[in-house]
């Protein structure tokens, strides 16, 4: 007769969520391949959002900034706590000094640095990947409610809207609703009274009700660990087909590459090297002024 | 010390966790009282609705109708950000020490009105409604400035063109 080994031992609340898929090996190397993530992504993000945005750069943005950069150094040179706790001092500052315009991946992205800040002195990856699969599933879940709660979906009220401010959108609306489209993009969405803003079209009507449909049914298809691949597959294929359409890659990438921790560790490595890779690029057309602004939202 | 370090965790979690399961629910709940942009303000309501266009004006209070002042090419900036900032907190927003700044583009002027439109396509109708919230400026005579909000902002609604509803904020909790 013998005792259990020590390592299944419940060591935390979340344990659920992060023993199955993972063996503790796996739990370790998924967790510094989501500092990977985490750290370049933010690196780039808040490149972009405390330098390159702005003609003035305060002393606080520059110590935002150089934490997210020194946090990318940390993590190659494997000292996570510090890494950990640049990432979180320099996501914290800049969602302070953003706020009120602090997008919510900003927030995500704070909560995110947290997680691997207070996991990071033990490294107890297990607890780590369990908690972010519950923020992942929860973020998912939050998405596809508001849609459904402020109700412009239902008729793609929201997608006549965007339309008129992103251009993907606007392709989209042609092509599905090309009766329709000249109606819709000859409103003034700024004139009291326009409208109606819907689309007649049955077609965009289902994409638009796909939209929230798929953000209830990942995080429900979620709870079953089975369903994980092809729920985190269908996420993450979803969110970058939108992003497709929104050009908004930095909230793209960050929440199609977070689907990544419920996916097999080998597919979610490719994942973050792509992810990288996409980042450096976008970097690179920063710092030589290529593309437009928000695109990198 | 190594469980003091996983029970401070676990309440960490625990409480990042909480918050991220009830604060959309509030946030969703605030949002039609206080007006605010739902894509702001960590409720996960990026892309749930459109986002609100806006208008921001200085005008002269002691004319009769709407004279738009023409502030100082410097204040543009610090316009838009008021603009943007107004637009993203609604009913939230402190505009006391920009309204203050702003009276300062016009040093001969004894009043102003700050005026702030914001436009969206609202549910229902899926027409665009106006919502327009102003704070007069006035300065006083030993020099200091006093800063009125409206009392009811005019929320106005259109269905096929027609003016059909101005409703005060009545903030309701219940």
């Amino acid at each position: 007769m013998h005792d259990a080994p020590l390592i299944d031992k419940p060591q935390s609340a979340f344990e659920p969520w992060s023993r199955a898929g993972d063996s503790p090996e796996e739990s370790s190397h998924r967790a510094r391949w989501v500092l990977v993530f985490v750290a370049v992504h933010a690196a780039v993000y808040l490149t972009r959002v405390m330098w390159l945005q702005q003609l003035e750069v305060s002393p606080p943005e520059l110590v935002a900034l150089g934490c997210g950069w020194a946090a990318v150094l940390a993590m190659v040179l494997r000292r996570r706590v510090v890494a950990s706790t640049l990432l979180f001092a320099g996501l914290l500052t800049s969602a302070v000094l953003l706020f009120p315009f602090t997008a919510n991946h900003g927030g995500l992205f704070v909560l995110l640095s947290l997680l691997l800040l207070v996991h990071a002195p033990d490294a107890n990856d297990r607890a780590l990947i369990g908690a972010l699969r519950i923020v992942v599933a929860l973020v998912f879940l939050w998405a596809g409610i508001q849609k459904l709660w402020y109700g412009y979906y239902f008729e793609a009220e929201f997608f006549a809207e965007y339309a008129h401010s992103k251009v993907g959108f606007a392709e989209l609306f042609r092509r599905f609703s090309p009766d329709n489209a000249a109606t819709v993009l000859n409103l003034n969405p700024s004139q009291p009274g326009a409208g109606p803003f819907r689309s007649s079209s049955v077609a965009l009507i289902l994409l638009a009700n796909f939209s929230w449909f798929i953000e209830l049914l990942v995080p429900a298809a979620l709870l079953k660990r089975r369903a994980w691949t092809a729920a985190a597959l269908s996420a993450a294929a979803f969110t970058y087909a939108i992003q497709a359409f929104a050009r908004e890659f930095t909230f793209g990438l960050l929440f199609g590459g977070l689907m990544g921790v419920f996916l097999p560790l080998r597919w979610f490595r490719w994942q973050v090297v792509a992810t990288v890779v996409i980042d450096l690029v976008l970097l690179g057309f920063l710092l030589t002024g290529g593309g437009e602004r928000w695109h990198f939202n | 010390m190594a469980l003091q370090l996983r029970r401070l965790r676990s309440l960490v979690v625990a409480l990042a966790l909480a918050v991220l399961v009830v604060w959309p629910f509030v946030h969703r709940y605030l949002q039609p009282q206080y007006d605010f942009d739902c894509w702001k303000l960590f409720g996960f309501g990026m892309y749930a609705a459109p986002t609100p266009r806006f208008y921001v004006s200085i005008e002269d209070p002691t004319q009769p109708g709407r004279v738009e002042l023409t502030p100082p090419e410097e204040s543009r900036v610090a316009l838009r950000e008021f603009g943007f900032e107004a637009m993203s907190l609604g009913r939230f927003v402190d505009a006391d020490a920009f309204a203050r700044r702003a009276i300062e583009w016009f040093p001969d002027a004894p009043a102003i009105r700050l005026r702030h439109e914001r436009t969206w396509v609202r549910a229902g109708t899926d027409r665009v409604g106006l919502w327009v919230r102003y704070w007069d400026v006035v300065r006083n005579g030993d020099g200091t400035v006093t800063v009125t909000p409206s009392e009811d902002d005019i929320d106005v609604d259109w269905v096929a063109g027609a003016e059909v509803q101005s409703v005060p904020f009545v903030p309701n909790f219940n």
